[in-house]
């Protein structure tokens, strides 16, 4: 993982979320510790892509957030429906704008 | 001054006759107001003869009812007519939160959940917040995702309203012979039926 995708990804997501650079991480997740799900997500993954050129095609977005929602509703359909998610960190993201591609496991 | 309880206690054999017989027309369609009132203070009034006999023999009695002729029935409009708009609100707003709504980033591939009150909400007021709220810095966004929660909270409310008109009911609604011999104020009754 170059630490220069690491910042230019670090510097993007402070621009995103209003995170400074120093409280950023390669474990850092996306959800679980930025807070972005849902719509939120899906913009920060979809200007992500545009801005270093990340080939979307393969990655499913509601594997790793969970969607727009109330927690409840969203409870419940997880459960009957047996969807995991797996976390998604910067880590991941940086290996992703390497590769030019994210993809979801599986 | 014993012409005042006696008095006291007439008006309350009427009143649970009238009870027993709103319950019985309630719980069995077509029989005749009258009749039912009829046969509900005859109960009424033999039990009173019958507990009175066995606690103070004074000669008092309560005479038969004759006739019951009544001249104006009301309909019991509350219960029949009651409104259940904060449940179909309240239900709508839950579905309009849900995430049944796709969103792609390419044509193939991957999709997103999003909800119909998120979507037309972020569109319609896209301004962002200097704070987050409800996790965002979207102003429609943070509207969208309040929408289920007052949903469920409507929902909540009407269901709260219903249990209570329906405990409400059954404490209204008569319970004859039971534990009767208790409040009669009779010398001594036992109370055993």
């Amino acid at each position: 993982m170059a630490a220069g995708e690491l910042q230019a990804l670090y510097e993007f997501v402070q621009q995103h979320t209003g995170r400074p650079v120093d409280s950023l991480a390669p474990a850092t997740r996306l959800e679980g510790d930025l807070g972005l799900y849902g719509d939120d997500a899906f913009d920060f993954i979809r200007d992500f892509s545009q801005r270093f050129g990340v080939d979307l095609r393969g990655f499913d977005i509601g594997r790793h957030v969970r969607p727009e929602g109330d927690a409840l509703s969203t409870w419940v359909l997880d459960r009957l429906l047996r969807r995991r998610r797996t976390d998604l960190t910067l880590g991941a993201l940086a290996e992703a704008m390497a590769r030019g591609r994210l993809a979801s496991p599986g | 001054m014993q012409t005042a309880p006696m008095d006291h206690r007439l008006l309350e054999l009427v009143e649970r006759a009238r009870r027993t017989t709103e319950f019985r027309l309630r719980s069995a369609s077509g029989q005749s107001p009258s009749f039912a009132l009829k046969d509900a203070l005859h109960d009424e009034f033999s039990l009173f003869n019958d507990r009175r006999a066995g606690a103070v023999d004074d000669g008092t009695w309560l005479a038969q009812v004759d006739e019951v002729r009544l001249t104006e029935l009301h309909e019991d409009a509350p219960h029949t007519q009651r409104s259940h708009t904060g449940a179909y609100v309240g239900g709508a707003m839950v579905v309009a939160g849900m995430p049944i709504l796709r969103k792609r980033f390419v044509m193939q591939g991957s999709a997103a959940g999003t909800s119909i009150a998120s979507k037309y909400l972020s569109q319609a007021l896209p301004q962002k917040l200097p704070f987050r709220v409800m996790r965002t810095t979207v102003l429609g966004r943070a509207l969208g995702r309040l929408v289920p929660y007052a949903g469920w909270a409507l929902i909540a409310v009407d269901a709260v309203e219903m249990a209570i008109e329906t405990i409400e009911g059954e404490e209204q609604a008569p319970r004859p012979f039971v534990g009767g011999g208790g409040r009669s104020g009779g010398a001594g009754a036992s109370g055993s039926w």
